[in-house]
């Protein structure tokens, strides 16, 4: 359902500081209190606010279910692909790139990259079952 | 039915007695010493962080797994044909 103007015109303004919001959480999140998790349902409900605001027709035409769903699945393939290449300088899941300055973007090593994987897969996933669970009750 | 919420008032205020003589004084021993001695190592300044992305990755890869399986069964059950609406658009 489409609401009125004033909440399409709300939700679309607040809508980019959202998703800003969620990329600070996953990027940041082993500097600062966030993480993947956090991060990726921000996401997500960035994308749900537009679906309560604009509709269900008009944001899945925006954001297609074939992007998300690929989305979600290559992130859960590229977490595995981390963790098996840390697999040849010792153990599954080594973490091949520690180093840095401590408080660095970059001090973590693999940990950045499991947590931006984890907040698109979760912010993924949360997107793919809204799809999947609006489609039986859309009314516009 | 008076029994039944008598026994359940009984019930949450002996809960609520054994939560609240918790003591929450001892901190040392097991993982969390473990981890509270050598989180400098990971080389990050967050310790939740630290835990959960490190130490207990095989725990977060285990959520995505979870995640995964359910969105994947949400899509087998309910995203199927529905009239000419094939592959949710």
């Amino acid at each position: 359902m489409k609401m009125s103007t004033v909440v399409r015109k709300s939700a679309s303004l607040i809508t980019p500081f959202l998703v800003t919001y969620g990329l600070y959480l996953t990027i940041y999140g082993h500097l600062s209190p966030g993480g993947g998790f956090q991060g990726g349902v921000i996401l997500a409900v960035a994308v749900i606010l537009l679906i309560t605001s604009h509709g269900y027709h008009l944001v899945r035409d925006t954001f297609r279910v074939n992007i998300v769903k690929l989305l979600e699945s290559s992130s859960a393939l590229f977490i595995i692909g981390v963790s098996i290449i840390g697999l040849f300088s010792g153990s599954f899941m080594y973490n091949f790139l520690r180093g840095g300055e401590l408080g660095d973007l970059f001090s973590g090593g693999t940990l950045v990259l499991f947590n931006i994987a984890i907040g698109l897969k979760v912010g993924a996933a949360f997107t793919l079952l809204f799809y999947v669970l609006l489609r039986w009750t859309e009314s516009d | 039915m008076r029994l039944k919420r008598v026994v359940a008032l009984l019930l949450l205020m002996i809960l609520g007695g054994m939560l609240v003589q918790v003591d929450h004084t001892q901190e040392y021993g097991g993982s969390y010493e473990h981890y509270v001695n050598n989180w400098e190592e990971v080389n990050i300044p967050n310790l939740v962080t630290a835990v959960l992305v490190d130490y207990r990755a095989y725990d977060t890869l285990g959520e995505a797994t979870i995640l995964f399986t359910a969105a994947l069964g949400f899509y087998i059950i309910l995203g199927g044909d529905k009239d000419e609406d094939v592959n949710c658009g």
